[in-house]
């Protein structure tokens, strides 16, 4: 028994060793646990679900997608930045993990506190209003919008999404104050583009897929998508760019972060590994299937752009308040 | 849709490796749903992952199968062990358990069988015939129309709650209190955090509820010290005359009240299953020879019905609009876009062949269920037999397991502990149980469609006919339970 005991110790202290010396050569040599601060289903999730599969590939180990949704994507997240640097807990990161947690009050940790491995995947907002509304495009939205902003109602998600930034932006560069319009609150973009469709709402954002089926059926408008690249789903849609308004530049991105403090190799291995992946076929055609596009950055660069992005959020929500 | 394409459907089914693919979904969701504790919402989400593997037709058949599956199991656990895996179930549990403690398990589970296959026989038919007119119901429900169904539902409570109006409507309450705990959506205030980072998360109902029923009925047990009638004869599994035909008009309503509020986005089948049970109820006792609460077969019949009608018409609003009614049907939308098939009025067009394929899917998984769980009815009814000493930890186990997997989220298991002793100590004092679920499930609902009705525009919901419908039909619900009430047809259990 004592001899057992004793042959475990070792075992364990032996294990931790070998995990904290483990070297870039080395690694990975066990699963890797990939974690998802969204319920199933969405399409953080299934960005990360294409890259875990195709990084399973890359690397010859397993890559489990853990889902871990609650409380803004604090839970997720905190799970990930109090796990051992070893390069076997990630996160599927974004925006709304990230830069706009440095904004939320209630954030327990310094929203930045994580390796910032690689960014694979990035996609577009679209600005959606109801089939039968009166407003046929996007100038007609702006204009409506500017004369009664205090009628004019819009879908919210709490402020912790790059939804609401991305109407929050529409907002300020159409000269609208923010503060006046109605601010109609749900739970996910999906929903606030059944309300747009149904005519409970004037306006509305989201990522580009959330408006994918609905603009099928005519009862809902897309009238733009943001950046310059349209989107193949959405074929009749202008993009911001087109319509004069580049600054209208809202995306979201998903990517892989992990725990402060990975060593710097095993964060350039899976950085390439990352970067590998992200122009694989199959992964192209599962992320362009929830209108995403492959858009790799790494390193230091990462680090930047998502810091520009916090201090753009920053900009934005102070001229409204992101809460409220 | 038409009827040729349909037929092409099933060709397409009856595919020797489609068929396997059902079947295997159908048995692994009922063995995942028959664990105490876990539930179909469970399994789809543990299960979903390996359907990724598949092609898009054979993934919705495979999921589709799952989850029905799982509610086939869910069901049967409810009714032997009193452990619902998932709020839809609960019905089952208050009522079915009782006829296993009288030795009656195996009819229970025929008959939860019997009315799950028929309501989804005829919810497949009714996304065919009226599925697609009927989509835009799911437009008409803005938040005043979801409020006034909250509202509604919630004076139904009065009805599910034995013996004291005053006490189900307190319980209620303390469900909406308890439910409020989180991070509040629109300003994003801490409520009763307490500075915890995991209250912060708010709390699932699923681990509350595995806990409140399941883990508490393991502390009535242990208290008791005896397993009474469990170690008796299981007994055989069909109805007498007299319950095939209680059974089977709660049934028919179930069907139809389950399919037609299983269009509304947001509509679970938890809420279904208990507005029918509600419903069931309040029939009987009106009636005056009322079972509830001791093993009445109307009361598993119908929400059972409910339950699977709800769950065939959620796929309604998600085919031809691109909507989903609760978090599977984002699971099952999320898997078409996998495949580049956006859900709305082209799978009718474009992509008929995987709907019809789907939609005969259906129609098979319902018929290998019925076929898997008829004759195993009296086996799994030997469950009950295991001596407890064997059974009670493994009961145990499963509950933690299904806590955790709701969220992954270790949280879960401690919330799911502490709920059973809350359960237990409830049902010590005589306080009702179920009152207590319900509103945990539509406090948040009646809080959210309230603040979008007030922010579109303080008077929204004078402006719609269906919310002041909804409010009448709520006035009278209250009128009736009061009057009920005061002519003391209600009798006393303490077993819901």
């Amino acid at each position: 028994m004592r001899r057992a005991a004793f042959a475990l110790v070792a075992c364990l202290t032996l294990g931790a060793c070998s995990g904290t010396a483990e070297s870039a050569a080395d690694y990975p040599s066990r699963a890797i646990d990939y974690v998802v601060p969204f319920a199933a289903g969405g399409s953080t999730d299934i960005a990360a679900r294409a890259a875990a599969d195709a990084l399973s590939g890359e690397l010859d180990v397993p890559v489990n997608v853990i889902n871990k949704p609650g409380a803004d994507q604090i839970i997720g997240t905190d799970s990930v930045r109090t796990a051992d640097p070893d390069g076997y807990t990630l996160l599927a990161d974004g925006a709304g993990s990230s830069s706009i947690q440095g904004l939320l009050p209630y954030v327990p940790y310094p929203w930045d506190d994580r390796t910032f491995v690689a960014r694979f995947a990035q996609g577009p907002h679209v600005y959606v209003v109801g089939g039968d509304s009166p407003y046929r495009d996007f100038d007609a939205v702006v204009a409506a919008a500017r004369e009664d902003p205090e009628r004019f109602t819009v879908g919210w998600i709490g402020g912790s999404s790059t939804s609401d930034f991305a109407t929050l932006q529409f907002l300020a560069s159409s000269g609208i104050d923010a503060g006046k319009v109605r601010r109609v609150p749900f739970r996910s973009s999906g929903e606030v583009m059944r309300a747009v469709a149904a005519g409970d709402i004037d306006f509305g954002a989201g990522g580009a897929s959330s408006a994918f089926s609905l603009a099928g059926t005519g009862k809902l408008r897309a009238v733009a998508v943001t950046g310059d690249t349209p989107v193949d789903e959405l074929p009749d849609t202008p993009t911001t760019t087109s319509l004069g308004h580049p600054e209208l530049d809202m995306r979201y991105w998903v990517g892989v972060s992990a725990p402060p403090g990975l060593p710097g190799d095993i964060t350039g291995k899976l950085a390439d590994a990352v970067a590998a992946i992200a122009e694989q076929d199959d992964v192209v055609a599962r992320l362009r299937a929830v209108g995403l596009e492959p858009a790799v950055l790494t390193g230091e660069d990462l680090r930047t752009a998502i810091g520009r992005e916090k201090d753009r959020f920053t900009t934005l929500s102070d001229q409204v308040g992101v809460a409220g | 849709m038409g009827f040729s394409q349909l037929m092409a459907g099933f060709g397409e089914v009856f595919r020797p490796e489609v068929l396997l693919l059902a079947f295997l979904g159908c048995l692994a969701g009922t063995m995942v749903g028959i664990l105490p504790g876990l539930g179909p919402v469970s399994a789809v989400a543990i299960l979903f992952p390996l359907t990724t593997y598949l092609g898009p037709a054979a993934a919705i058949v495979v999921l589709a199968a799952i989850y029905y599956g799982a509610m086939y199991g869910g069901s049967t656990s409810a009714i032997l062990l009193k452990i619902p895996g998932e709020v839809s179930s609960l019905p089952a549990a208050i009522e079915g358990y009782p006829m296993t403690r009288r030795g009656r398990g195996g009819t229970a589970l025929a008959i939860a069988a019997g009315a799950s296959f028929v309501a989804g026989i005829v919810g497949t038919v009714g996304i065919v015939l009226v599925g697609p007119s009927l989509a835009g119901f799911a437009l008409e429900f803005g938040p005043p129309e979801m409020l006034g169904l909250v509202l509604f539902s919630l004076t139904a409570i009065a009805g599910l709650s034995s013996g004291s109006v005053v006490r189900g409507i307190g319980m209620a309450a303390a469900g909406m209190l308890v439910a409020s705990v989180g991070l509040d959506l629109t300003s994003s205030q801490q409520r009763m955090t307490f500075g915890s980072l995991q209250l912060m998360q708010g709390l699932d109902i699923v681990p509350v509820m595995i806990g409140l029923f399941g883990i508490a009925e393991v502390l009535r047990v242990l208290e008791r010290g005896t397993v009474d009638a469990r170690a008796g004869r299981v007994g055989g599994f069909l109805p007498t005359r007299d319950e095939l035909r209680r059974s089977a008009g709660a049934a028919g309503r179930g069907t139809v009240t389950g399919f037609v509020l299983g269009l509304v986005p947001g509509m679970l089948p938890s809420t279904t299953t208990f507005l029918s049970y509600a419903s069931e109820r309040r029939r009987a006792e009106r009636k005056g020879n009322s079972r509830f609460g001791d093993g009445a077969v109307e009361g598993i019949g119908g929400p059972e019905a409910a339950n699977n009608a709800t769950a065939m018409s959620g796929f309604v609003p998600l085919f031809s609009l691109g909507i989903p009614t609760g978090p599977t049907m984002a699971l099952i939308m999320a898997a078409l876009m996998v495949y580049g098939v956006v859900p709305g009025p082209t799978m009718f067009t474009s992509n008929s062949d995987i709907t019809a394929a789907v939609i005969a899917s259906f129609f098979v998984a319902n018929v290998i269920l019925l076929v898997l769980n008829l004759p195993l009815a009296p086996v799994w009814a030997r469950v009950a037999r295991v001596p407890y000493g064997l059974l009670g930890p493994i009961i145990l186990v499963c509950c933690g397991v299904g806590a955790y997997t709701a969220r992954n989220s270790v949280f879960d298991v401690f919330v799911c502990l502490l709920s059973g002793i809350a359960g237990w100590a409830m049902s010590k004092r005589g306080l009702p149980v179920a009152p207590f679920v319900m509103g945990f499930i539509l406090g948040p609902m009646l809080e959210l469609s309230l603040r979008q009705s007030v922010a579109i525009s303080p008077v929204s919901m004078l402006r719609s006919p269906i919310f002041l419908f909804f409010l009448a039909a709520a006035l009278i619900s209250v009128a009736l339970a009061y009057r009920m009430h005061r002519r003391r047809q209600v009798p006393a259990d303490a077993n819901a």
